[in-house]
Formats: C-alpha cells, sequence, structure tokens
C-alpha cells in the first residue's frame, strides 16, 4: 500500500472518529439550537463540516490511487525509506527543542538559586539585568549551535560566538527599546 | 465624499497627517520611509536564497507591533513596511536567479533559464536591468488594475450579496484555493478542512470550549500567530534544515562565478521595444492570475513565460526561449511581479487572502485593529468620512510610491545584491528560528504558546514532505471563523432556513460554482498526472 492510500485511509478515519467521537463527546451544544424561540446554528456544525472536507479528501486520495491508470506508479520500498529518515530527523529536532525548552525555563532560576549570597528568588529578578537573559541566551545558542553543527557536521566555535551575537542582537530588538515586553521565559516563571 | 476627496485625504494620511520622524530638527514623514525601509528589506530577502518575502514580513509584524502599539495611526506605518517587503522581494528574487542559476524565490525559476545563460556570456548586469525594467513595469500595472478594480468589486459585492451569499462566496473562495494549490485537489482539501478545523479549537458560542479533549491551555484556541507562522515559517525551517543535511555534498559546488562583463549592458530604446509586447502580455496574465484566490505568481511565471515563447518562436529562428534571450527574462518577470497588486484586489475587496504575503497583511490588519479587509473599506453611503477608506487610499498611495522608488532606485539596489549568496544558510535559518519563536512569545508571554507554535511547524514539515501545500490551512484557519459568524447570521437571517445557501439564484450559482471548481479541477489534475 503506498503512502498516498495510507495518507487518505488515515484522513478518512480521523475524520470518521472525529464525527462519530469527539464532535458529540467534546463540544456542548448539537448541530442546530433554539434559543429564545429562534433556531440557530449549534457549535458542533462548523467542526463537523470541517472533519466531512478532510474526509472527502481523503476518499478522493483513495479513489485516487486505486485509478487502474496510477497503479504500480510509486515505489514501496522507497516511500517507507524517505519516510524513516523524515520520521527521525523530526524526532531529533523535537527532542533538541525539548532541550531548549528545559534551559530556557530552568537555568536562570537554577543559576539564581545556587549563586552566592543572592537572596532574591528568580521570580523577583525576572526583570532584572543580567538574570533576565541567562536562560534565553543559554537555550539561543544552544539551539543555534546544535542545529547548524548538525547541518554541516562540524563544530566551530566561531558558530557559538555568532549564536551569541544573534542572541545580543534579538535582546536589543525586543528588550532595551521596550519596558513592557518580557523576553522568554520571564512570562511564565 | 467624492472618491478624488478620499484620495486626497489617503495621500495626505500618507505624506502629511502621518507620525513624523524628527532628524536635525526636521520632521520627516515616516510613512513613507517605513515604506522605503520594507522595500529595501525585500530586496535582500527576495535576493537571498532560502528566504521569502513572508518569512521577512512574519518576522517583522511583531517588532513594528511593538514599535506602533495597536492603535488605528500604527496601520499605515506598519502596512507600509510589509507591502514594501512584498515589492522588494518580488524585485529581488531575479537576483541570485540570473546570477547563480538559483532562484530566490520560486517564481523566479524560469528566470534562470534565460538569465543565467546571458550571465554566462557576460551579459549579468544587462539581464538584471532587464528583469528589473519588467518587474518595475508589471508591478505598476498591477496596482493600477488594483486601484481601479477594487472598489468596483467591493461595491458590487455589497449591492449585491446578502448574507447566505456571503457565506457561498466564502466557502467557494476556500474551496478554489483548496482545489488550485499545489498538485492534488484532496490533499489541498486535507489542507483546508485542518486549517478550519483548528480555527474552532477553543471557540463558538456555547460556555464550554469545544475540541479541547479536556486540555485547558486550549480553551483559548490556538492564536493566529502560532499556527500561521508555525505551519508557513517554522515548517519551512524544517524542511530547509532536513534539506541541508541531506544534500550537504551538493551544496559545496552551488555558485558559479559570474564571468566577465560584456560591453553592451544599457537597455536602449530598440531593445525596450523589443520587450515590450512580452512584457504587456505578462502583465495582464500575471494581474488576472493574481486576482484568483490561491493560483500563486509561479503559475503566472510559466504562463507569461510560455505565451511569451510562442511569440518569440513566431518572429525569431536563430535563437528560442531558454538560449539566454532578453525577452524570456522579460515575459517572466512582468508575469510573477504583476501577481503582487492583483493579489491585492481579493482582499481589499472581499477580505480574502490569496497567497501568503497577503496572509500576513490579513494580520497585521486583524492585530493592530481599525480596518477591516473586505466589501463594507468601500462604503461611501453614510454622511461622516469613513477612515477606512483613507486608509484604502493610504495604502494605494503607498503602492504608488513603492513603484515610483523602484523605478529610480530599484535597479541599482538590485544590482549590488549578489552578496546575498554569501549568507550560510546554516547559520541563517536556526537564527530565524529563533527570532520567530522569540518574536512570538514577546506577544503572547507564554511558553504553550511556543510549543503550539513548534506543533504548528511539525505539522507545516510534515504538509511539506507530503506535497501537501500549507496555503489552505492558513487561508481556511484565517476564514474559518468569520465563515461560521457568516453561516450563523444567515441561518437566524433566514428564520432557521436549513436551506440558506440555496435561497437565491446567486447564492445557488456560487454553491454550484464551488463544487464545479473542486470537480474540474480535480479532473484536469487527474488526466495531467496520467499524461506525465
Amino acid at each position: 500500500m503506498g503512502r498516498i492510500s495510507r495518507l487518505g485511509l488515515f484522513a478518512l478515519a480521523f475524520a470518521l472518529i472525529g464525527i462519530v467521537v469527539w464532535v458529540p463527546t467534546d463540544i456542548g451544544t448539537g448541530y442546530v439550537e433554539k434559543v429564545r424561540r429562534s433556531m440557530t446554528l449549534g457549535d458542533s456544525l462548523a467542526p463537523t463540516v470541517a472533519f466531512s472536507i478532510i474526509g472527502l479528501g481523503g476518499l478522493m486520495l483513495i479513489v485516487e490511487q486505486i485509478s487502474p491508470k496510477r497503479k504500480g506508479r510509486s515505489s514501496n520500498h522507497d516511500l517507507s525509506a524517505s519516510d524513516n529518515n523524515h520520521t527521525g530527523f523530526a524526532l531529533k529536532l523535537l527532542l533538541l527543542f525539548v532541550i531548549y525548552s528545559l534551559i530556557l525555563r530552568y537555568s536562570g532560576p537554577l543559576l539564581t538559586m545556587l549563586w552566592p549570597n543572592l537572596d532574591a528568588p528568580y521570580r523577583l529578578l525576572r526583570d532584572t539585568a543580567p538574570w533576565k537573559y541567562i536562560g534565553f541566551i543559554l537555550s539561543g545558542v544552544f539551539l543555534m549551535t546544535s542545529l547548524a553543527t548538525w547541518s554541516s557536521q562540524v563544530f566551530r566555535w566561531r558558530v557559538v560566538s555568532i549564536s551569541l551575537l544573534v542572541c545580543m542582537l534579538i535582546i536589543a530588538l525586543y528588550d532595551w527599546p521596550f519596558d513592557d515586553l518580557l523576553l522568554p521565559p520571564n512570562g511564565d516563571v | 465624499m467624492g472618491w478624488l476627496d478620499y484620495a486626497w485625504l489617503g495621500i495626505e494620511a500618507v505624506f502629511v497627517s502621518g507620525p513624523l520622524l524628527h532628524l536635525a530638527g526636521l520632521g520627516v514623514p515616516l510613512i513613507p520611509l517605513m515604506l522605503i525601509a520594507g522595500f529595501l528589506l525585500g530586496i535582500i530577502v527576495g535576493s537571498t536564497p532560502g528566504l521569502a518575502g513572508p518569512m521577512a514580513m512574519a518576522i517583522s509584524l511583531p517588532i513594528l507591533i511593538s514599535i506602533f502599539g495597536y492603535h488605528a495611526s500604527a496601520l499605515l506605518p506598519v502596512m507600509g513596511f510589509l507591502i514594501g517587503i512584498m515589492k522588494g522581494a518580488t524585485v529581488g528574487g531575479a537576483v541570485p536567479a540570473i546570477l547563480f542559476n538559483t532562484p530566490g524565490t520560486p517564481d523566479a525559476y524560469m528566470t534562470t533559464l534565460d538569465g543565467y545563460p546571458m550571465t554566462q556570456r557576460g551579459q549579468s548586469q544587462r539581464a538584471l536591468r532587464i528583469a528589473h525594467i519588467s518587474s518595475a513595469s508589471g508591478d505598476t500595472f498591477s496596482d493600477i488594475v488594483l486601484i481601479l478594480c477594487a472598489p468596483f468589486l467591493a461595491i458590487l459585492v455589497e449591492s449585491y450579496l446578502d448574507l447566505p451569499e456571503k457565506t457561498a462566496l466564502l466557502l467557494l473562495s476556500m474551496t478554489f484555493i483548496a482545489a488550485v494549490v499545489g498538485n492534488s485537489v484532496a490533499k489541498g482539501l486535507i489542507s483546508a478542512g485542518l486549517g478550519m478545523l483548528a480555527a474552532f479549537v477553543g471557540t463558538g458560542d456555547d460556555f464550554s470550549p469545544r475540541l479541547t479533549l479536556g486540555f485547558e491551555p486550549l480553551n483559548q484556541g490556538f492564536t493566529v500567530v502560532s499556527a500561521i507562522l508555525g505551519v508557513l515559517i517554522l515548517g519551512e525551517v524544517f524542511k530547509a534544515i532536513e534539506d541541508i543535511i541531506t544534500n550537504r555534498k551538493r551544496d559545496a559546488v552551488e555558485s558559479t562565478p559570474a564571468g566577465s562583463q560584456s560591453a553592451e549592458n544599457k537597455i536602449d530604446w530598440q531593445l525596450f521595444k523589443r520587450l515590450l509586447p512580452y512584457i504587456s502580455r505578462s502583465a495582464v496574465i500575471g494581474t488576472v492570475i493574481g486576482a484568483l484566490p490561491g493560483v500563486g505568481s509561479t503559475l503566472a511565471a510559466t504562463l507569461g513565460y510560455g505565451h511569451g515563447a510562442k511569440r518569440y518562436k513566431k518572429h525569431n529562428t536563430h535563437r528560442q526561449f531558454g538560449d539566454g534571450v532578453p525577452e524570456g527574462i522579460a515575459a517572466t518577470e512582468a508575469a510573477n511581479s504583476s501577481v503582487s497588486g492583483g493579489k491585492l484586489i481579493p482582499v481589499l475587496s472581499l477580505g480574502i487572502p490569496g497567497n501568503a504575503a497577503a496572509v500576513f497583511l490579513i494580520l497585521a490588519t486583524d492585530t493592530i485593529g481599525g480596518f477591516n479587509p473586505g466589501p463594507s473599506v468601500f462604503d461611501r453611503t453614510s454622511d461622516s468620512v469613513n477612515p477606512e477608506l483613507v486608509i484604502a487610499f493610504g495604502l494605494f498611495a503607498m503602492m504608488m510610491l513603492a513603484n515610483a522608488f523602484n523605478w529610480i532606485f530599484g535597479g541599482s539596489i538590485m544590482r549590488s545584491m549578489g552578496v546575498m549568496m554569501r549568507v550560510p544558510k546554516h547559520i541563517m535559518l536556526p537564527a530565524i528560528l529563533l527570532l520567530t519563536l522569540t518574536s512570538i512569545y514577546v506577544q503572547e508571554t507564554r511558553m504553550i504558546v511556543i510549543w503550539f507554535t513548534i506543533g504548528f511547524g511539525f505539522l507545516g514539515y510534515a504538509m511539506r514532505r507530503i506535497d501537501m501545500s500549507p496555503l489552505p490551512f492558513v487561508i481556511a484557519f484565517l476564514l474559518g471563523g468569520r465563515l461560521e459568524d457568516t453561516a450563523r447570521q444567515a441561518f437566524s437571517a433566514t428564520g432557521g432556513d436549513p436551506w440558506f445557501l440555496f435561497s437565491s439564484d446567486i447564492s445557488i450559482a456560487l454553491m454550484v460554482l464551488t463544487l464545479l471548481s473542486v470537480i474540474m479541477v480535480f479532473l484536469s489534475k487527474s488526466r495531467n498526472v496520467e499524461r506525465n
């Protein structure tokens, strides 16, 4: 079974589950409601239309694939090999984002906790330099350097310094001119 | 007030009554400066392979909003900057196509066919001049058509379309875009359906938020910036990074030096007269194609090039399109540049974005407020001044100013942009990623929004990998809420008639067109696939 028909089947199944299970259980009103003696469209109708469009697309993909003139046009082996490569890439990228997010969120609070003679928690310092930049700079340098190194397969200190420069430029763009803007993660801590 | 009064007010809003920038004690009107700055950035971005106008618009928007705020007075400077980027990127796309055989934007691919052979013959400066003149001509022509047609179309829509017809028109636009964008109608429909679904999460009339699966952060729905920037920008960045990893060895031998320059680099009157039929034909093709939602500049460039090639073949035998003839560059550049003005016709008259650049213009007006693109913009029935119409004419004035700047200075700026090829992609893409994530956070100030954006980025990446265009998703996401609201109002206004979409001849015709557009495009694309 080729990738296109698998996509078609997936879209069709997703649409059916959406219409039969998700819409009835996760939406408070039906397709049509009576409000103060007049009829109005309920919240379920629009999502059902959206699911129907997805289902229609899936059905059309299946029809396209089983058309006799199209059969045997794609190589299943090639498709599954490239699918695996893409999935592998996406998983590695996701892992990178998880690490980026952890550094972004926790490096500032951790450093302020470990810093000698600093009584204030990070929350009180989140709008005070240099503390407010710690998470942003460390995570930004990590994200940029690791992506650039992954792409070029070579680690260079020059890339680390460019990443640092980019972080400083972003700080200069958003933090220095505007008092009311908060760099990540300072709105969440 | 008459049209001319509004036109004058619009010009005044740009040059006289807008904010001033104080330089050495002198007050300089800020809006034209923003437009020119956007135009310069657009040329830089267009000249850099891997970057595109919409990407620069996406990154600039939050910065501009931070600077100018959410007041109606912010509209013209912000829109001026974005329109400048849009126009500059159109011109800049030809630079790497001609100098390095690498199109800066997808629609400049056809430019490589004749531009690069001219570079190899030592005529790169001449090729760039031809590209600039053709691009500026096409762009100016389409802007004039926009100024003449958008008000007329808006008045027609407002006069003849009631709520059921407007619902049917929105459905037609969305299905048409889903059908024509990309190689498969089915994938276009799935993309549009997903976009609608994402728009409906957490919204609705009921007190309990819908489709949240009990996940509290979804109660407010997905923010527009996280969905659009995720799918359009992060999705593209992820794909480009993977492409670099996969094609690392091929990238190493990418650029070829331009070679020495031949003496004949200027464009004389004889050559311009020779190019004029190709430019004018392609400008018309590009403007018409541009006015159709969803059909992009790449198709316009292909059609313009195809028509130009046929005409050239009739009159010339010794050399053909693809051998490095100036007419090939003129036909392509005039067609792809004239799309930008045409694309604003549905934006201003119907409020329907037809491409990614138009999506960001609508996003800017949505975020700032005070201007709702659509038929009401051109309403002159009230006794008082319609501020939206003044802004619309301000936009027209800025577009003409950008064209004038392009005609006078665009060529020289464009010819100095070859250096942008040297920007290393493997550093530029992570920098764009970081800048995009930061710009989203400073607007929303919630980490969960960053995660939503990354999630949408993966969705955009997956769409590109399975050859599904993300544009129907984005447009359906933007229009989904409006479609539901209009349908609700139409249903109530017709007294709860379940057949409200078939209540008048016009709405029936629009619904039939909706169905026909899907069937016809599906059959035509299926035939093309079988033939190939």
